[in-house]
C-alpha cells in the first residue's frame, strides 16, 4: 500500500535528495547546520557549567577570567570567569531559536497577507501592498530600539523587531506568485462558481503558493542569523548576560586585544552557521530556478 | 424530443467602468437537444465563450443578462435574476480550454477526482471504483490517479478534465475550445471521445470552438454567431454544406482544404465592436450581398428546419 503524505512534504523531500546528489555545495551545507542543530538540541544535557551558561557569574570570578582555551574550559572563560565553552553552546540553541521564530512567524504572516492582497484585489490588495512597501522599508535595529526601551530587553524584542521587517519579504513574494496561481482555471472557476473565498484561498491558492515561497524563507535562515547577531551585538535585543553569539562577542569588544577569544569563537559559529545556511540556500536557488544558474560552475 | 437548453431572447453584457452595459450577446434563441452534440462556431470575440459560462454557470459578477435561459426544465436565467443552484456542477459541467491551468497542480489526480465525489455522498472505496470505471471508458489506467497533472501530456489531462466533468453526473457538458491547444491527431482523437462520451453516458456536450471542420465532423447540430447573434442554426452537415446564411458561407470559403486547388478568401473588415446595439445586420458593413435594406431590417426565417437570420439568405445561390 501507498504511504500517503502530504504533497508539500513529497515536493521538499524529493527536491532535497535531488539538490543532495547533484550539488557538493549543498552537502557541505547541510552537513555543518546539522551539526549545529544537533549541538543546539543536545547543549541542555552536555553543557559543562549550566548556570555560567546562562550567564551567572562563579563565586572564584577573579582567579578563572579571561583564562585562554584549555582542557578544563575548551573555549576558555571570558572576563567575567564564565566558561565560553557552555556559553557558546546554549547559544547555539539561541540561534537557531531566532531563526526559527523569526522565519516562521514571517512565513505565516507574510503568505496570509500576501495571498489575500492578490485574491481580493481592489482596496484589500492597494492597502496590503502599500503595507508591505512600508514595513519593507523599515530596518529591525529601527524598531528594536523602541520596542527594547518600552519592554525591556529579551527574546521578544527581537523577534518582534524582525519579524515586523521581514514578514514585508514574503508577503511580496507571496503576493507576485499568488497573482498568477489567482488568474489560473482552477481558481476562476471555483470563484466564479460561488464558493466561498476562504475555501477557494485555502485549497488552492495557499496551496500552490507556499512551496516556492518556503523555499525562498529556507534560503534567508543565514541572513536571519546575521541580522539578529548584529542586533544583538549592538545591544538592541537580548540582555547583556544572555548565552547568544552576538551577545557574547559583544562582551568581548572591550578586551578584544587581551582576550581575543571571547569575541572571536562566538563570531566563528555565526559565520560557519551563516555560511552553512547561505550554501543550502545557494544550492537549492540554483537548483529550483534554472534561469540563475551559472554558467560556470565554482568547484564546489 | 426533450431540451436541455433553452435560451429565449437572451442577452448577456458586461459593465464597462462607467457602467455602461457592453452587450456581448444578443437576442439569442437556442434550442440544444438532449444527447446531441451541439457546436457554436464563429471569430473570435463573437461571444460563444459567453453563451457557453451562461449554460455551465460561471458567468462572472459584473455580467449583466435579459431574456431567459432554462436547462432540462430549470429557468436559470430570467433577465436580472441567476440562480444555478442545484444546476451548476449537478446538471451543467464545464471543461475548460486549457487543462494544464485547470488542474491543481500539487494535487493528485485522484485527490481531484475525490473533491468531486464525495460531493455526491460515495465513500472513499466507491469514490475509487467510479474514477476508475470514468477514465476505462476515457483510455486511461487506473495508475492515472496517483499521478500529479505536471506528470501527464496534453492529451491525457485534455481527458482527465473531461473525465472529472463526467464525474460530476452533469447531464449538459460545456467545452469551450477543448482542441485549440492539441495537434490535428489529438483533435480527431478528442472528437472520438466526445461523441464515445455521448454514446456511453447519454450527455449533451455544447462543443465551442472555432475551428469549423471539427464542428462539421463531430457535431450534430451546429450554430453560427456573430457580433453575439446566432445567424444560422441547422444539422452541421448542411449548414457547412450548403450555408444560408453570407457569413456562414465565407466563414468555411476561408477554411483551407489539403489537396484541394482553392483560392482562399478573407473576410474583409472586422467584427463591430461588443455593445453595439442598433436596428438592422450587424454584418451588414462586411457583407458581399449586401443591400439597402439590411441596414434597417433583419428578419429570421427557417428554410429546410434551418434558422438563418437574414431577410435575403443564400438559397438560390447554393442549394440550386
Amino acid at each position: 500500500m501507498r504511504i500517503r503524505v502530504p504533497t508539500l512534504m513529497i515536493s521538499v523531500v524529493s527536491t532535497v535528495r535531488r539538490v543532495w546528489k547533484r550539488r557538493m555545495r549543498f552537502r557541505i551545507g547541510l552537513i555543518i547546520v546539522s551539526a549545529i542543530t544537533l549541538l543546539a538540541v543536545l547543549s541542555p544535557f552536555i553543557v559543562p557549567y549550566p548556570s555560567e551558561g546562562w550567564g551567572l557569574i562563579p563565586l572564584n570570578e577573579t582567579n578563572v577570567s579571561g583564562q585562554p582555551p584549555s582542557l578544563a574550559h575548551l573555549f576558555g572563560t571570558d572576563d567575567k570567569g564564565r566558561d565560553l565553552f557552555s556559553r557558546v553552546l546554549l547559544g547555539s540553541s539561541t540561534a537557531l531559536l531566532q531563526i526559527v521564530l523569526v522565519v516562521g512567524v514571517s512565513l505565516v504572516i507574510g503568505l496570509t497577507l500576501g495571498v489575500l492582497a492578490a485574491y481580493y484585489k481592489g482596496l484589500v490588495e492597494y492597502s496590503l501592498n502599500y503595507l508591505i512597501e512600508v514595513f519593507l522599508a523599515l530596518p529591525a535595529i529601527l524598531i528594536a530600539i523602541p520596542l527594547k526601551m518600552a519592554f525591556g530587553p529579551g527574546l521578544h524584542v527581537i523577534i518582534a523587531s524582525m519579524v515586523l521587517t521581514w514578514w514585508a519579504w514574503y508577503g511580496r513574494v507571496a503576493s507576485v506568485y499568488a497573482r498568477s496561481v489567482c488568474e489560473m482555471d482552477y481558481v476562476t472557476i471555483p470563484k466564479l462558481s460561488g464558493l466561498p473565498g476562504y475555501k477557494i484561498v485555502v485549497r488552492h491558492v495557499l496551496r500552490n503558493v507556499s512551496p516556492p515561497v518556503i523555499v525562498q524563507a529556507v534560503t534567508d535562515f543565514g541572513s536571519v542569523l546575521l541580522e539578529a547577531s548584529a542586533i544583538n551585538f549592538l545591544g538592541f535585543g537580548l540582555p547583556p548576560d544572555y548565552p547568544d553569539w552576538g551577545v557574547i562577542a559583544q562582551n568581548g569588544l572591550y578586551y578584544i586585544t587581551k582576550m581575543p577569544w571571547i569575541s572571536l569563537i562566538p563570531g566563528f559559529f555565526i559565520m560557519v552557521t551563516a555560511l552553512g545556511f547561505s550554501m543550502i540556500g545557494d544550492a537549492l536557488r540554483d537548483e529550483l530556478d534554472p534561469k540563475l544558474r551559472r554558467r560556470w560552475r565554482l568547484w564546489f | 424530443m426533450v431540451l436541455a437548453v433553452e435560451s429565449k431572447g437572451l442577452s448577456i453584457g458586461y459593465l464597462d467602468e462607467e457602467d455602461r452595459v457592453l452587450w456581448v450577446v444578443k437576442n439569442v434563441d437556442m434550442q440544444v437537444r438532449e444527447g446531441e452534440i451541439y457546436c457554436l462556431v464563429g471569430e473570435s470575440g463573437c461571444g460563444k465563450t459567453t453563451l457557453g459560462s451562461s449554460i455551465a454557470g460561471v458567468l462572472p459578477p459584473y455580467s449583466v443578462t435579459r431574456g431567459e435561459l432554462i436547462i432540462y426544465g430549470r429557468r436559470v436565467i430570467k433577465d436580472d435574476l441567476r440562480s444555478y443552484e442545484g444546476v451548476r456542477g449537478k446538471l451543467t459541467s464545464y471543461i475548460p480550454q486549457n487543462p494544464g491551468s485547470s488542474l491543481s497542480p500539487y494535487m493528485r489526480i485522484w485527490d481531484q477526482f475525490w473533491r468531486v465525489l464525495r460531493e455526491q455522498g460515495l465513500n472513499e472505496k466507491t469514490a475509487k471504483e467510479r474514477a476508475t470505471a470514468i477514465l476505462k471508458t476515457l483510455s486511461l489506467g487506473q495508475g492515472v490517479l496517483e499521478h500529479y497533472p505536471h506528470e501527464l501530456s496534453g492529451g491525457m489531462l485534455q481527458r482527465v478534465a473531461i473525465g472529472l466533468s463526467l464525474a460530476t453526473g452533469a447531464k449538459v457538458l460545456v467545452a469551450d475550445e477543448p482542441t485549440s491547444s492539441v495537434d490535428a491527431h489529438l483533435k480527431l482523437q478528442l472528437m472520438r471521445l466526445f461523441k464515445d462520451v455521448r454514446d456511453n453516458y447519454g450527455v449533451t456536450i455544447v462543443l465551442i470552438t472555432h475551428d469549423i471542420l471539427l464542428a462539421g465532423k463531430a457535431c450534430d447540430r451546429v450554430a453560427v454567431m456573430y457580433a453575439g447573434e446566432i445567424v444560422e442554426e441547422g444539422d452541421s452537415i448542411s449548414v457547412l454544406t450548403r450555408p444560408l446564411h453570407p457569413y456562414t458561407k465565407l466563414l468555411v470559403d476561408v477554411v483551407p482544404l489539403l489537396g484541394f486547388k482553392k483560392t482562399l478568401a478573407s473576410i474583409p473588415g472586422e467584427p463591430p465592436k461588443p455593445g453595439l446595439l442598433r436596428e438592422g445586420c450587424y454584418f451588414y458593413e462586411r457583407c458581399p450581398f449586401r443591400d439597402e435594406v439590411c441596414l434597417n431590417h433583419v428578419e429570421t426565417q427557417v428554410i429546410d428546419g434551418r434558422r438563418v437570420k437574414c431577410w435575403k439568405p443564400l438559397v438560390d445561390k447554393t442549394t440550386s
